[in-house]
């Protein structure tokens, strides 16, 4: 491939990933749109008049980004393990002549990408997820935690360390979790830095078929879980209106759509749109959803184990979460 | 060890084979509903389903006692005040209904705590209610929100001194209490005649008239009745007697309809919220409002709530 030929086919790469990384989202969005007006046209016709196309992003960007890097990191890590495969499989094997399209991903991202991807998951995945990231990078580096420096007392003495620091971190929550019956938990919490340590290596042939094409069909479903759960996300916050007029006090409860001198619009929960005459609006107030609620009680130095880190900032930032005694009516 | 070692190939795969059974571990996880929550016990309580569709929540209270439960004879519109009342005015906002949607459910007898539950003309009683086993047979109850302890209300310019537990056990002694009321049993086991009456008020004016030579009761309302008095006249004319007439304080709770459990569980669990709420609980509010100034230190903070649930809220991961 000539010069100018690779310099085309570099470009058409980078004009197909920004198409990918605009029209993705704008086409999720549009169809979280149709999902929220529940399916009528006028309503859709609404949402689209008022909803502002950044503010949907920032929503969009907001609640898939753990679902979105999940998946990446998915196919990062598989990718190293399948591409480790194909590398040390025998020459004749189907492995190496066959590499699957996630070790090709894999090697076609470059790792400042992949870095970025991680960091983003560390930030927005729930913190009983994060240890998992650890046996994912080093799948998807390929580097065993006992090769991070070439002297190898060194490297063993930094792992030991690491390890050290990481049961001081998340060992007494794994003992509380445990001791709690959150098996769940503390296994999440235990296992994937023990994990790590050998995750990193060549796979049997046989193996690395079966896994190869598992891995296809997992990240596959993963993608369609992502999209069903991206349009499925709330893109208006929740509230509950108190109106009085002269039927008497009615609370109404759903997503305000628009607010100006004359009325404010609400999407009721269960379906609908009200135009509520603004002086009838006696007090409206935000409420959380019932996914929402936490399963578990574990908490890493007072981090809530369902919180993303970023959540987690923010609730220490701001402690109290007053819930409003009309959002249970 | 060498790259083609088939050792460290079984290891890599069964690291990658237990990384996949995390993943899925982490997947239940993400899919783990919650354990009982308040919503989930709302839905559960027919009591609270009815209060829902009929958008109003239905509270008896007595109106006899200042800072205790009150509502102005004279002025039937006027606002309620004491430290019942706020104690079920905070409960009512707890449950999602301001001021407006409260129906008050007045409370006249002693007995009519139990039937007004019984025959469904109110869904919680918050009207200085002891929590006994055998109203347990009637009625559910949360709590306690108070521990009262017994005593005995006289005259300062008594004729008759009243020192100690046995001056109220001769026959002559003319000692009131109220019907239905803990306090008459208690009474009787100590040895003392007393004369039950439908209401307080009916004690108070026995007393101030002459008519009875002591009044015992709950401690909160008794210094209540004592301040008001002092309030009215001007001048201290009763007193409250420490004799410890019972070995326990009584626990005083919030009455809801029998075997709706899930009722129960919801107005403890907003108890035992306010009692780890520390110094600005709604409780703490309300009783340093009302009765507070007017009881011992002691009694100024909320006891422990019996069998309070465990439940998942909104707030559950907020730093503690």
């Amino acid at each position: 491939m000539s010069a100018r030929a690779g310099h085309l086919a570099r470009r058409e790469h980078r004009e197909a990933f920004w198409t990918l990384v605009v029209g993705v989202p704008a086409t999720l969005s549009v169809l979280r749109l149709w999902v929220e007006s529940g399916g009528e046209l006028q309503t859709l016709l609404l949402l689209v008049s008022n909803v502002g196309a950044l503010n949907l992003g920032a929503a969009l960007f907001m609640t898939v980004a753990p679902m979105v890097t999940a998946v990446l990191v998915a196919v990062y890590a598989a990718g190293g393990a399948l591409r480790c495969a194909a590398d040390s499989a025998p020459e004749s094997s189907r492995v190496r002549a066959h590499p699957s399209v996630i070790a090709w991903i894999r090697e076609v991202t470059p790792p400042w990408f992949i870095g970025a991807i991680v960091v983003l998951a560390a930030l927005t995945w729930p913190i009983y997820a994060l240890p998992l990231l650890v046996p994912a990078v080093v799948a998807a580096s390929q580097r065993p935690l006992w090769r991070l420096h070439d002297r190898r007392s060194v490297a063993i003495g930094s792992c030991v360390a690491a390890l050290a620091g990481y049961l001081w971190l998340v060992g007494p929550a794994a003992g509380q979790a445990f001791s709690g019956g959150e098996r769940l938990i503390a296994a999440l919490l235990f296992l994937p830095p023990v994990v790590a340590l050998g995750i990193a290596g060549p796979l049997p042939a046989r193996f690395a078929r079966l896994f190869a094409l598992v891995a296809t069909l997992a990240i596959a479903a993963l993608v369609l879980l992502v999209v069903e759960a991206a349009v499925r996300a709330p893109v208006l916050p929740l509230v509950v209106t108190e109106v009085r007029s002269g039927a008497g006090t009615q609370f109404l409860r759903g997503h305000i759509v628009s607010v100006d001198d004359v009325h404010l619009v609400l999407l009721r929960e269960h379906g609908g749109v009200r135009y509520v005459p603004i002086g009838d609006v006696k007090s409206t107030v935000l409420c959380a959803t019932p996914r929402e609620l936490p399963a578990f009680e574990t908490r890493i130095h007072d981090y809530h184990v369902e919180d993303s880190l970023l959540m987690a900032k923010g609730r220490h930032a701001r402690p109290d979460t007053p819930i409003d005694p009309l959002c249970r009516r | 060890m060498t790259i083609n070692d088939p050792l460290r190939r079984a290891v890599t795969a069964s690291s990658v084979l237990v990384a996949l059974l995390l993943v899925g571990a982490a997947a239940c996880a993400a899919k783990q509903q919650p354990k009982e929550t308040v919503e989930s016990l709302r839905q559960n309580s027919p009591t609270l389903q009815a209060i829902a569709r009929n958008a109003k929540i239905r509270i008896a209270v007595r109106q006899d006692v200042p800072y205790m439960f009150y509502l102005d004879p004279k002025n039937p519109g006027a606002r309620r005040t004491g430290f019942e009342i706020e104690i079920a005015r905070a409960m009512a906002t707890e449950l999602g209904f301001g001021e407006d949607l409260i129906e008050w459910v007045p409370i006249k007898t002693m007995p009519e705590r139990l039937t007004v539950l019984q025959q469904n003309r109110a869904d919680l009683v918050v009207a200085n209610f002891s929590m006994t086993e055998e109203r347990e047979k009637f009625v559910d109850f949360a709590g306690p929100y108070q521990l009262v302890p017994q005593a005995v209300l006289v005259r300062r310019g008594r004729s008759r001194p009243i020192v100690t537990l046995e001056d109220l056990q001769g026959d002559d002694m003319r000692v009131c209490t109220t019907t239905g009321s803990t306090a008459v049993a208690v009474l009787k086991a100590n040895e003392i005649k007393p004369r039950a009456v439908d209401t307080h008020l009916l004690c108070i004016d026995g007393l101030r008239s002459g008519a009875y030579d002591a009044f015992t009761g709950d401690l909160p309302i008794l210094a209540a009745l004592a301040e008001a008095e002092r309030s009215r006249t001007g001048t201290e004319i009763f007193e409250v007697l420490d004799l410890a007439i019972a070995d326990q304080p009584e626990k005083i709770g919030v009455a809801s309809p029998n075997n709706d459990e899930a009722m129960r569980k919801v107005i403890s669990w907003y108890l035992h919220k306010w009692q780890t709420a520390g110094a600005n609980s709604r409780w703490q509010l309300a009783y340093d409002r009302t009765i507070g100034p007017y009881l011992d230190e002691a009694y100024r903070s909320q006891p422990l709530v019996d069998n309070w649930p465990d439940l998942a809220d909104y707030d559950a991961k907020a730093p503690r």
